[in-house]
């Protein structure tokens, strides 16, 4: 097929391109071609954002609780004293070194054994001397929590690696929730309510499972979203 | 204060990306720095093409913002997918055949269908007389003004074989039409054209 129509434009074929294209047509191209820059963190912030605020909130209303728990319980001690089954209380469950006595100031003196944070071995050694049933349960339910959140900081511990700041906040979010079990713990031999505080101390380990709970959570959409935004980068190409 | 360089974690992670190792017959030395992610490779291969695909698109689009658009679509998807090059033929080669399927998706997307015009005017169209190509004096401005006075259909297939050099089977292919289709539709094509310069030139 090579009439002259074809063949003059055969032989004109570059002055047929002779347009040009508006000069903003490279700019949008140059501004697609550089997303990760300009777009992704937009993108990619907003929900991360959201996380590290809900993990604040959570902090801040678990920690402010139990202060709050803790301080009451500091002072109106007879009030509630007598409102639950379990008072003062089993001088049994201490070490058998501390005879049993009875008055609170002794036992505030005693307490400390069972204050410590009862993974530790002595506290079921301390369990076995056996006192009323309700209080080896605490004792038995602490260590529960205290095995748990050990399990739960280990698989935590994993994302150190990975993510050694989101890491490192996560366990100051735990270390404040820890350090109110602390003091919780050194208030236990003073306070005149044991039950009060071992039931806030319990809570305490509740919550810092619940918030290991929520940001392992965290972590795995994290991986998930990282995942997926990897994956759609990669399926654009 | 801390999710900034946690971000940068997940950049570098999404940048990597596994290296094709494949071995090019003939390198293409601004294509290659592309494939390394250069960033002023992207505008040079820009130059030294948009201006040709731009007019290819543009006379098919007919429309010089669709035309924009296709070609700005068409640099970035290509940028995209420069590693997938094989260099079964020219970049160049390459580029265009993206070019025109944007080019005819977004006419398609505009309003007409190829197929719709060649069904109903493969019979019935009325002769417009056989035009002596060699009576006429082609100038390239008259040429171009026909081009764009074409219907769509037409349009696109005259243009890909007369200024994009296709033969009729890969029109056949692009358009998903069958080779006699093509034959017809050009045939016409270039009639009609032929009396659009002529009436073009009269007046």
């Amino acid at each position: 097929m090579s009439s002259p129509l074809e063949k003059f434009v055969l032989e004109n074929r570059d002055k047929f391109d002779a347009d040009t294209p508006d000069s903003r047509v490279w700019e949008k191209i140059s501004e697609r071609m550089n997303p990760e820059t300009e777009k992704v963190k937009p993108l990619r912030s907003l929900p991360f954002k959201r996380w590290l605020a809900a993990a604040a909130a959570v902090v801040l209303v678990v920690v402010s609780g139990v202060l709050y728990y803790s301080i009451r319980s500091n002072k109106p001690a007879e009030t509630i004293a007598g409102t639950k089954p379990k008072p003062v209380v089993h001088d049994n469950i201490l070490p058998k070194t501390n005879p049993p006595v009875d008055s609170p100031a002794t036992v505030a003196q005693t307490k400390p054994g069972n204050g410590q944070k009862p993974v530790t071995s002595d506290n079921q050694s301390v369990n076995t001397a056996t006192g009323r049933p309700s209080e080896t349960e605490d004792n038995k339910e602490m260590y529960y929590y205290a095995k748990l959140i050990e399990l739960k900081h280990e698989e935590l511990k994993t994302l150190e690696k990975d993510e050694p700041l989101l890491y490192r906040q996560f366990a100051g979010d735990v270390q404040k929730l820890d350090s109110v079990y602390h003091t919780l713990k050194t208030q236990l031999p003073n306070n005149s309510n044991r039950e009060q505080v071992i039931e806030a101390m319990i809570s305490n380990l509740q919550l810092q499972i619940g918030l290991l709970n929520k940001q392992l959570d965290i972590i795995k959409k994290i991986k998930h979203s990282k995942k997926s935004a990897y994956e759609n980068a990669y399926k654009s190409v | 204060m801390q999710h900034p360089s946690f971000l940068c974690v997940l950049n570098i992670v999404i940048k990597i990306k596994p290296l094709e190792l494949s071995e090019p017959i003939q390198m293409d030395e601004l294509v290659e720095r592309c494939r390394q992610r250069d960033r002023r490779s992207y505008g040079e291969l820009y130059q030294k093409y948009s201006k040709a695909m731009y007019n290819t698109s543009l006379r098919i689009v007919n429309h010089t913002a669709d035309a924009e658009d296709v070609l700005q679509e068409s640099f970035v998807d290509a940028f995209a997918a420069i590693d997938s090059f094989g260099y079964k033929s020219t970049f160049g080669a390459w580029l265009k055949r993206i070019v025109i399927n944007k080019s005819i998706n977004a006419l398609r997307k505009r309003k007409m269908d190829i197929i719709d015009i060649d069904k109903t005017n493969v019979v019935h169209l009325p002769e417009e007389g056989e035009y002596d190509e060699d009576e006429l004096k082609f100038k390239v401005e008259e040429i171009k003004k026909a081009v764009k006075e074409l219907p769509n259909g037409y349009r696109t297939v005259l243009t890909l074989h007369l200024f994009e050099g296709y033969d009729q089977e890969e029109i056949a292919e692009i358009l998903q039409i069958s080779h006699a289709t093509v034959r017809t539709q050009y045939m016409r094509a270039k009639q009609k054209l032929l009396l659009l310069i002529k009436q073009g030139g009269l007046s």
